[in-house]
């Protein structure tokens, strides 16, 4: 490097970014490959992070029984006493109901979520529920499938893999107000946006 | 949603400050002078190690009765308990009456020692951590209250004031600063959120803006109250957010995934939207708040007389800058004095100086922030969200002192 007065500014420019971008304690260690990726890691909209497997509505009809999920959500998905899981929001259940909705949820129903990956992502993080931690890959994918279908959003041959599940169109997609594209979900400042009410 | 005492002793529960009030002004025994008495020995010496309250103080959480907990989680109560406001002293809440709300996930069983954060996504260098590291780190304290989002007034006469405003508690938090771990492992550029990861038996997770991941009040906090974070409020880490919702400020905390896009995660979702005005679940920081905590809902004025109107004023952008007080249904309002500190996005203590000439009487308090944000009423709040009976209701909440003394609410 020939010496100049422009080159040592230089130096000392990238020399402040590394340090800025360093350690300073030096203290914490590498995470494995595997710690890396967690098996009930939340998975975001773009679907990144979602493990290799397929399934389709008819794996997931009988899993559906199979794994139990009827017992709380009923034998058809509309019966509760857990929240539905085809048609409208709500449950079986108005203790539930009242108790978790209290009329405000709007989010919850396999039609009101604003991405497929978020039923995928709580399936396989939470359900069933008590028990979780036990289905496939696949499994999660299959039972993905019954549900989108079941509440008329995807075909009944479709197939469910890491790919396809993020590109799902979910009816809710535009229905709310904000969604992380708009700027004031994604350009956070304090006090945005709900404490001024005047 | 039924509530239920925790405790045996409603009278103790329901006097709140003016039962204190009476054992001060009265010395406790007819005699006028407390007869000498001691503890038994036994008792002293194992209350030495690690000292509990007096066998005359039951104030405890009070737990929700929710029979749907029952058949979904299994549990009678599920984990949703109320902090009982009305029997709190000064700004802390005493971690074991911290309220509780857990969506069923009872808190994980986790030995400190095996315990690793994993800082992770776009950054430069993945970091795993053990809680020895954590605690080598700088460390921070900071008092913050932490309110979950359906913490709301809604009417119903009956509603006593933990029913209404049972969800918040305030604590002295121990730990790292968010941002330090943030910068060890080197945030990407491109990345503006963060995904807090739990432990817990569903695995939940919350994502958050980056910004306030970096400044500096968002702690991984591993004490409260001067110890290690109790295992219902998070051990061995949670995060602190300060303002923001509680539902962000996720408990058993076991990563941090810094991304380019909010996760809008299950409970972020599902349960808090709505579709007006309503980006996604999130509305970020509490508004401005306040509620009279004595005299309040489901208490009872012992007579006619002098007492001290007291309650708490908090707001999630900032500090409180003033509490005003009524007394007459708000024809007229006055300022209360602020008492004890008054710091950014905790709780803050009011009182006011109040005789009831034993007529029926509508208290209510409005808090104003630092911001110049001001408290709002049903009316300006329904105005601006669409729907009061929504949940992040900040409004103002009116007591009713009927003229037998009875607290109503009257919402
Ligand atoms: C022990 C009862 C129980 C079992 C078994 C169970 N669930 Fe659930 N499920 C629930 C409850 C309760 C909720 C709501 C979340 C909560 O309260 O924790 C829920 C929520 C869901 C949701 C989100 C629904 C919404 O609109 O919010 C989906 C999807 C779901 N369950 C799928 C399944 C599947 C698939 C299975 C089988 C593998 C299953 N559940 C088994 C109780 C159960």
């Amino acid at each position: 490097m020939r010496c100049s007065v422009f080159a040592a500014a230089i130096v000392v420019a990238c020399v402040g970014a590394v340090a800025a971008q360093g350690q300073t304690y030096n203290l914490g260690r590498a995470p494995t490959e595997e710690e890396l990726n967690p098996a009930g890691a939340a998975i975001g909209p773009d679907g990144r992070g979602l493990p290799a497997g397929s399934g389709t509505a008819a794996e997931g009809a009988l899993l559906y029984v199979a794994r139990g999920c009827s017992q709380c959500h009923g034998p058809t998905g509309a019966e509760g006493p857990g929240p539905h899981l085809v048609g409208e929001r709500g449950s079986g259940n108005p203790e539930y109901d009242a108790f978790y909705e209290g009329g405000n949820w709007q989010g919850r129903g396999i039609r009101n979520f604003m991405f497929a990956t978020q039923i995928w992502s709580w399936i396989n993080q939470g359900m069933p529920l008590n028990q979780q931690g036990f289905l496939t890959a696949d499994e999660v994918y299959s039972l993905t499938a019954y549900l989108l279908h079941r509440n008329g959003i995807i075909e009944e041959d479709d197939i469910l893999d890491e790919t396809s599940l993020p590109q799902v169109q979910m009816p809710a997609r535009g229905a709310f107000a904000y969604t992380p594209d708009h700027p004031a979900y994604s350009e956070w400042k304090p006090r945005m946006p709900r404490t001024r009410v005047r | 949603m039924h509530a239920k005492r925790a405790t045996t002793r409603r009278q103790v529960l329901k006097g709140g400050g003016a039962a204190l009030v009476g054992l001060a002004a009265g010395a406790g025994t007819a005699s006028g002078q407390t007869l000498r008495t001691t503890m038994p020995d036994n008792l002293a010496r194992e209350l030495m190690a690690y000292g509990r309250r007096s066998r005359y103080v039951e104030t405890g959480r009070i737990t929700l009765d929710n029979k749907v907990n029952m058949q979904m989680h299994g549990d009678p109560y599920g984990f949703d308990a109320l902090t009982p406001l009305g029997e709190q002293m000064g700004i802390i809440t005493p971690a074991p009456l911290h309220f509780i709300s857990s969506h069923g996930d009872p808190p994980p069983d986790v030995d400190p020692a095996k315990h690793r954060l994993m800082i992770h996504g776009m950054v430069e260098r993945p970091l795993v951590f053990t809680m020895d590291e954590l605690k080598r780190l700088p460390s921070v304290s900071r008092i913050n209250f932490i309110e979950c989002l359906a913490n709301r007034p809604q009417p119903g006469e009956e509603r006593t004031l933990e029913q209404n405003h049972g969800l918040i508690g305030c604590s002295e938090w121990t730990g790292v600063p968010l941002s330090l771990l943030l910068k060890e492992a080197g945030v990407k550029n491109g990345a503006s959120w963060v995904v807090g990861e739990s432990l817990g038996r569903t695995q939940q997770a919350r994502s958050f803006p980056l910004g306030k991941a970096m400044m500096d009040d968002t702690l991984v906090a591993y004490g409260q109250n001067g110890e290690p974070v109790q295992p219902h409020n998070g051990y061995p880490l949670r995060l602190v957010i300060p303002g923001f919702e509680g539902k962000f400020q996720l408990k058993w905390l076991r990563g941090i995934k810094v991304t380019d896009q909010p996760y809008v995660t299950y409970w972020e979702h599902s349960s808090f939207t709505r579709r007006e005005r309503s980006p996604l679940g999130a509305y970020w920081e509490q508004g401005p708040k306040s509620v009279i905590t004595h005299p309040a809902g489901g208490q009872r004025l012992p007579g006619h007389g002098y007492f001290t109107i007291v309650g708490f004023a908090w707001s999630g952008t900032g500090a409180v800058s003033r509490v005003e007080v009524s007394t007459d249904g708000g024809r007229t309002w006055q300022n209360a004095e602020i008492e004890g500190p008054a710091l950014p996005m905790a709780m803050t203590r009011f009182k006011l100086p109040w005789t009831w000439d034993g007529s029926e009487a509508v208290l209510q308090s409005r808090c104003i922030d630092e911001r110049g944000d001001v408290q709002p009423t049903p009316e300006e709040y329904g105005a601006f969200w669409g729907e009061y009976a929504a949940p992040h209701g900040n409004v103002i909440q009116p007591w009713r002192v009927t003229s037998v003394g009875r607290v109503l609410n009257a919402l």
